[in-house]
């Protein structure tokens, strides 16, 4: 699992490794389950509407939401959000996720290998009355 | 063996192979990949009506499940013994007696799937 986290650092920049834990869990075990189960992708919308959450736009996130990626409609990946920062008008969002089998990195939410899609939905958990948009 | 099936298979088998393959979180996922893969599609090429290629295909399989490995980690070839399951599973002579080789060995994870898979439906899961 090393080997491969290095490989993956070397194909692209901007990766900062967290984790290599050989343990038996994917990006949505790292985000619903405590590091503690694979969780297949696939669940995921179930995850959201059990867990209470909402999807929200893009402009709108903070810190402790999640971004879905998909790879033509499909969910394939998803991370949580851990950074937030205006750039010009745009935000420039950092995430921690765990590329399934493969470790845990802290990136920018677009910097992921082409197959697993492009982070396109955006969930919270915040209720709506709590709800404060940044 | 064939210079070309020989460097392929040589790709499968590489670090950097299962670096790529292995960043999925899901079974769909991880079949769409395959599918998709350059290096697959060639393979599958190759073995088209060609049952030496298959056989090469089977052995080098056995072979891999033959090798040591530590029964607490994911198995090192899960992701080289999937994708030749996959290749194989044009051919359902060859992808069932892969597939019942590999449930023997623990620690799996695409290869259980995709074995299983093959030995459930009895099906092919990929076209050549």
């Amino acid at each position: 699992m090393q080997l491969r986290a290095q490989v993956l650092m070397n194909e692209r920049g901007g990766l900062t490794l967290r984790s290599v834990d050989g343990y038996s869990y994917n990006c949505v075990g790292l985000i619903f389950a405590s590091r503690r189960y694979w969780i297949e992708i696939d669940y995921i919308y179930e995850l959201f509407e059990a867990d209470g959450y909402t999807n929200i736009q893009r402009n709108d996130v903070i810190e402790g939401d999640v971004v879905l990626y998909l790879n033509d409609n499909e969910p394939v990946h998803v991370a949580l959000i851990i950074e937030v920062e205006m750039v010009g008008q745009e935000r420039s969002i950092k995430v921690i996720s765990k590329w399934g089998k493969d470790a845990e990195f802290i990136h920018f939410a677009e910097n992921v290998p082409d197959n697993l899609g492009r982070p396109v939905q955006f969930y919270t958990d915040r209720k709506r009355r709590g709800y404060i948009a940044t | 063996m064939d210079t070309s099936l020989h460097d392929l298979m040589d790709t499968v088998e590489s670090i950097e192979f299962d670096a790529q393959m292995s960043v999925f979180s899901g079974f769909n996922s991880f079949l769409r990949a395959l599918n998709e893969n350059s290096t697959i599609t060639q393979i599958k090429q190759l073995l088209a009506n060609s049952r030496p290629k298959y056989a090469k295909i089977v052995l080098r399989v056995i072979d891999l499940l033959a090798e040591s490995t530590d029964p607490q980690f994911a198995h090192p070839n899960d992701v080289a013994i999937a994708s030749y399951l996959y290749v194989l599973s044009s051919s359902k002579e060859f992808s069932v007696l892969a597939a019942e080789k590999v449930l023997l060995v623990s620690n799996f994870m695409w290869a259980k799937r995709l074995a299983e898979t093959i030995l459930a439906n009895r099906m092919v899961v990929s076209q050549p």
